[in-house]
């Protein structure tokens, strides 16, 4: 369903711009090889056509030739699959280290000077806008101190800094709706039954307030992971960081239209599979899922 | 109004808010030099230069002045593109509630397939397929943010239309335009308020995004915080720190300041907060 979406999408932004042919062809074509990609494509041919010749194309995995290097398109964007991958998840995985544990610190120490910092700490997190935080790392951590790498691709040192402006955003989100959530089933009536019953708190907190609240930060994640994708795309640029983001930006300027269509779809594509993930953890979270 | 007056960090928000667009407004009488006269003897010059409170960029331009000016930018973009968003998403969103059934399928489903992409993977490739420009840039940010306000308003008229205060009308004879607009819209909108505030910083970081990987089509004589975010980026390896500090503090303060404004308000509009 999303791909058929992606796919129809990617199709019409051919004829966004009017004529596919501009978008195809570089601008000093003859009118000789405008005509001959016309009717190779089969641009010639009635709308629908075209739409069901795509999508049938699509299906047997035929996504397009790159105009620059007329290799598939969809192996290419493959290709980069597994960088994007890298930053996003690590990305994630910082994100969960980091703000987790601070929500519920927060939520636990409400009205704490602990509390104040963390959410401030959340708020700035949620100010700075990615492209900013990431030359901003690059200008302290590369230039000033010369302690991490500042481009490229390679081992773990690479990673940091990329990983730290990917997820920075997604942690403070994750950070303050934990903090809700957790208040949230702090104030409730099993809570109060388990401390009447005079349990320790910690065990109030760890054993039944922060098992519930676990699904809604659920719900959080899943929803940050198309803004985590999102910043991939810019941070990757930044970091000249070779994954999908950066391979379609690069096509865009080279006018690479194949590969623009290939990319949105693959995006998509991740975006469900996650997703997927994200509600196949919610089964595994909450029992009342599972018997339903 | 009063509720959100009486939180601190509201205040703030609002102030910083206030001085966003007082900046954009003024700027020609408060920039101290043109934003874009060029002064190649004064090139990359540091803050704290005579003349030149925030330095210069690497043609020797002003950088407050720039900075100034590019609020101006920011500010139409953003303001543009939330009403463009709203005028799309709020009879979307009031149609699809009331009325329901398989339009309101359609819609939901049309919203699903746009939020199924990256945001910036969506206006990256639609701006490639049109071509950059300032125009396209609001639209684009604007259309794509349809979905947004259709969800909201679809929410509350989901929540409202089985009121009795929404029978009685229609008992009374009341026509269904006349019921979307004096019963429902007005108390819809409060959460609308909401999302329309938390978009406007999510518009500006947007057009910045665009501007500094150099999609937004923004012409290079408007100042805009991304484009001198993008020239800052360039001159980052040779010390020139300042040239995309400045701009990047100024986007990051106005947004903190439309989040503290739009989360407060957020708060006192939602009654179970109360």
């Amino acid at each position: 369903m999303v791909a058929w979406g992606a796919a129809t999408l990617a199709f019409f932004l051919l004829y966004l711009s009017g004529d596919p042919v501009d978008l195809l062809l570089p601008l000093d074509a003859s009118p000789e090889a405008r005509a001959e990609l016309r009717h190779a494509y089969g641009f010639d041919q009635p709308l629908y056509v075209q739409y069901g010749r795509y999508l049938w194309k699509l299906l047997h995995g035929d996504f397009g030739v790159s105009l620059r290097s007329q290799e598939p398109a969809l192996a290419l964007v493959l290709g980069r699959m597994p960088a994007t991958l890298k930053l996003a998840g690590a990305g994630l995985l910082f994100a969960l280290i980091l703000g987790l544990p601070a929500g519920v610190i927060a939520a636990i120490k409400k009205g704490s000077a602990l509390e104040l910092l963390i959410l401030t700490l959340a708020l700035l997190g949620q100010s700075i806008p990615v492209y900013f935080l990431g030359l901003v790392l690059i200008m302290l951590f590369g230039l000033r101190w010369h302690l991490l790498p500042i481009s490229g691709y390679g081992d773990w040192r690479h990673l940091v800094l990329p990983t730290i402006t990917v997820g920075t955003y997604v942690t403070a989100s994750i950070a303050r709706l934990t903090r809700n959530g957790v208040l949230q089933e702090l104030r409730s009536d099993y809570v109060r039954t388990a401390r009447a019953k005079g349990l320790a708190e910690r065990v109030v907190v760890y054993k039944h307030a922060l098992r519930n609240a676990a699904i809604p930060v659920v719900t959080i994640v899943g929803l940050q992971l198309g803004t985590l994708l999102s910043g991939a795309v810019i941070t990757e640029t930044i970091f000249a960081w070779p994954g999908m983001g950066r391979f379609v930006l690069l096509a865009v300027e080279q006018g690479d239209f194949p590969v623009v269509q290939a990319s949105v779809i693959v995006f998509a594509l991740l975006l469900a599979l996650v997703n997927l993930a994200v509600d196949l953890a919610y089964l595994w979270l909450d029992p009342r899922v599972r018997y339903a | 109004m009063r509720r959100v007056l009486k939180n601190p960090t509201a205040v703030a928000g609002l102030l910083i808010l206030l001085a966003f667009v007082l900046v954009a407004f003024l700027a020609p009488y408060l920039a101290p030099a043109d934003p874009t006269a060029q002064d190649l003897a004064a090139r990359l010059k540091p803050p704290g230069t005579e003349g030149h409170l925030l330095g210069t960029d690497r043609l020797g331009r002003d950088i407050l002045s720039r900075l100034i000016f590019g609020a101006r930018l920011s500010l139409l973009v953003s303001v543009t593109s939330v009403l463009i968003g709203l005028a799309l998403g709020l009879p979307l969103g009031l149609i699809s509630g009331y009325f329901g059934g398989r339009l309101d399928d359609l819609l939901m489903r049309l919203g699903d397939i746009q939020l199924s992409l990256p945001f910036i993977v969506l206006v990256i490739a639609v701006m490639a397929a049109l071509g950059p420009s300032l125009l396209n840039t609001i639209l684009v940010l604007g259309v794509t943010s349809w979905v947004v306000y259709a969800r909201v308003v679809r929410g509350s008229v989901l929540s409202l239309k089985e009121l009795e205060f929404v029978m009685a009308a229609r008992a009374l004879g009341a026509s269904t335009p006349r019921i979307m607009q004096k019963h429902l819209l007005p108390n819809a909108l409060a959460p609308l308020i909401v999302v329309a505030t938390l978009e406007l910083a999510r518009i500006i970081v947007a057009e910045a995004a665009l501007s500094f990987l150099g999609l937004s089509g923004v012409p290079p004589e408007i100042p805009s915080w991304g484009q001198m975010l993008a020239d800052g980026r360039e001159v980052l390896f040779f010390g020139g720190w300042w040239v995309a500090t400045f701009p990047g503090v100024a986007i990051s303060l106005v947004v903190l300041g439309i989040n503290l404004f739009g989360d407060a308000l957020a708060e006192v509009l939602d009654p179970r907060s109360r």
